[in-house]
Parts: C-alpha cells; structure tokens; sequence
C-alpha cells in the first residue's frame, strides 16, 4: 500500500501547503479511488472540510481563568508582527523537527533560531518578545513567570492575561496549522517555577 | 506573445484587452536587501481583494503568507519563480470585486523592523501561465521611510481586466493599509 504524503490537504488547515505554480488542488475522492490498493488521503465526499473546534478569539482584553483557559489567534493575528510577554522571565521552545531548548531571562539564547538577524524569540528590553514572521517553524513555545500576572501583548495592543489563582501558571502557544493557540496551564503540584522542562524525541 | 509594457507609477495596461481569453495570471515581486550585522526588514507581498467602495470583501480575502487563498481560490500564494508569487484566476474572481491590491509591507517586528530604506531592485510584475510578461513596473523612486507599499493593482474597467502601477507608500505599515480598506489587522 503507498502512502501519499505529497498531495496537499487544502481542506485540512495544518495540512494546507503552498503550491507550486501551476500545480492543481487535489479532487476530492470517487468511489473507485477509494477501492484502489493505495491510500487516498482524500476527504470522504460526505465530509469536504475538516474544521477545527471553536475557541474564544482575541478581544481587546482577554483573561485566561481555570474556567476558560484557551484563546485561539486568527491568520493574521498569528503571523504579523511580534509579541511581548510582560513578566516572562523563562520559556522553553520545541521547533516542528522537535529540536528545542529552555532559557531563563539570563540565559545565552544563542542556539535560537534566527531569521534576517532576528531570534525568534528572545528577552529583548526586559521582555519576551516571540517573532511572528516565522513562527511557522515552531511547534510550541511555553512562557512561564516566577510570580505575578503574565501579560501577552499583541502588535494592535490588545492583550492576553493569566489570573492569579490557584498557584503557578505557564502559557503554553502551541501552532495548530496557520493560527496559534494560547492555552493557560497550571503547573503539577510540586512543580517548581522556573524549572519546567520540555521533553522531545531529541532530548 | 505580446511585448511586456514597463509601466511608470500611476501607469496602466490592458491585460485582457488584447486576450480575452486569459484567465490565470502570475504576479510576481522582488527586491533586494542590503545586508547588514543588525536585523533586516523583512518584507512581505499580499494581496487584497476589495470591492466598488474600496473595501475589502473580509477578513479571509487577504492573502500572504499564512492565509495562502482567498475562500474562492482565485487569489493564492504559490511557490515558484521571483521573491514571491501570487497566482490569479480571473474566472474565479467574485464579480463583486473591482480590484485586487498587491501590497509590500515590512512585517512590524518590535524589534527594529527596518523600512524600504535597504530595499533595493523591488519590481511586480504581470505574466501569464507561460511566463511571458505582460506589464512589469520596477520601483525606482520612493520614500524611504514607509513600511508599506501598494505596489500595483488588478481592476475591472468596462468588463475587462487593467493593471496599475501604483508605488504609493504608507509610513505606518500594514495596519494603515489595511485601514483605508476597512480591515482591522
């Protein structure tokens, strides 16, 4: 049986790709394809869009709670510009190949990747600051603060912020497809802040 | 094959006067960027798709790099030749756009974004599927401050398609771009 792993999936968001130009967007799947001894990846022609669950998009202020601890960012929100991080003081990074790494706010943050002379994400004037342009290449970040409210400002000014309650908190970003994804996570008892690690097949 | 027209700004031509036919553009861009041991700008072609009043259809009809077609599939970013290309299928192309506006903006990274000022050779042009070139307009002359730029735009004019060479330049980058066509980025 052979598995195509080439065709893009348009109606798959995180299994969209571009094009090359000229190229076809797939058909979708006929009865005799799907009968044949390879795997169609195809969507059934009942189902023509995978969609995602809904979430809560951005407002002017946003406040994660143990209640509604996620925020989902659109397109755009997800690929223009930077965001800052107030209170941050450590974050850990896996990129889709699963290679990754932890920084503390005075760690050498020098095996980040960097694209046009810009990290992607970096303590910059005291703050985090994630790079949007090619978030593309992560699979998620987890920002965590020692103590106090964390706040995620967003390039327009509209703002992300965790609530205090019931111990320790890290924001864990993680790319589904094209938008990025901001869920509040309170850390296992006993965690210790600054601390957390992330496990990769890498590691 | 007809001859490609250089255009100066504010410039038009005709793309499906001569071939009413022609139904899949190309619209490709490049530039240059001085390199430099600090950050460089990163610039970034789009397009919008806005209607009668200039406003643009929603949301979802802005196309670039993370948001690759329109939900018709007439505007779509693809891979190919130049910095960056955008294909058009103008059989796809709803009939209540008027034109599709190819903007350059520098992604506003807080960390010192930069502006066209290390740009250099930026160009858009025009072809067909075949690669022939129909219209290129090469950006000589422009303020070095912006962080935007239209570069040029497709529009309807008496049941045919024109392109305009536009190098109009904005000095607050994409939002301000995107505000004058009633987006909120």
């Amino acid at each position: 049986m052979t598995l195509n792993l080439t065709t893009p999936r348009p109606d798959i968001v995180y299994l969209r790709r571009r094009l090359k130009r000229g190229e076809s967007l797939p058909k979708t799947s006929t009865s005799s394809e799907a009968t044949s001894t390879s795997l169609f990846l195809a969507p059934p022609e009942s189902e023509n869009s995978f969609v995602l669950p809904e979430k809560p998009a951005l407002e002017s202020t946003t406040v994660l709670t143990n209640e509604n601890p996620v925020v989902r960012l659109d397109a755009r929100q997800s690929a223009i510009g930077s965001i800052q991080f107030d209170n941050a003081d450590h974050f850990g990074w896996e990129s889709g190949k699963l290679s990754g790494m932890v920084y503390a706010d005075d760690s050498n943050t020098n095996n980040m990747p960097s694209f046009s002379n810009r990290k992607l994400a970096e303590f910059y004037k005291g703050k985090l600051v994630l790079g949007l342009r090619h978030a593309k290449e992560l699979r998620r970040i987890i920002v965590g603060a020692s103590s106090g409210v964390m706040k995620m400002t967003m390039p327009n000014g509209n703002t992300v912020v965790t609530d205090t309650e019931d111990g320790y908190k890290v924001l864990h970003i993680s790319r589904i497809g094209n938008i990025l994804e901001i869920r509040m996570e309170i850390l296992e008892e006993g965690g210790i802040p600054g601390t957390f690690s992330i496990n990769t097949n890498s590691f | 094959m007809t001859s490609v027209v250089n255009l100066q700004a504010g410039g038009n031509v005709g793309i499906t006067a001569n071939n009413p036919l022609l139904k899949e553009l190309v619209v490709g861009f490049g530039w240059d960027t001085i390199s430099s041991n600090g950050p460089l700008p990163e610039l970034v072609p789009s397009a919008i798709l806005t209607d009668k009043s200039g406003k643009a259809l929603s949301a979802e009809h802005f196309v670039f790099f993370n948001q690759l077609a329109t939900p018709d599939d007439s505007v779509r970013y693809v891979t190919g030749d130049d910095k960056e290309q955008i294909e058009v299928n103008l059989s796809l192309v709803p009939e209540v756009v008027e034109k599709i506006v190819f903007i350059v903006y520098v992604d506003p990274d807080l960390r010192k974004p930069g502006n066209f000022a290390s740009a250099r050779g930026a160009y858009i042009r025009v072809a067909d599927r075949e690669e022939h070139d129909i219209a290129r307009f090469d950006l000589a002359n422009y303020d070095v401050e912006v962080t935007a730029m239209i570069f040029g735009e497709l529009y309807r004019y008496k049941g045919l398609w024109k392109f305009r060479a536009v190098g109009q330049g904005y000095k607050n980058g994409l939002s301000e771009v995107a505000k004058s066509v009633g987006l909120s980025i």
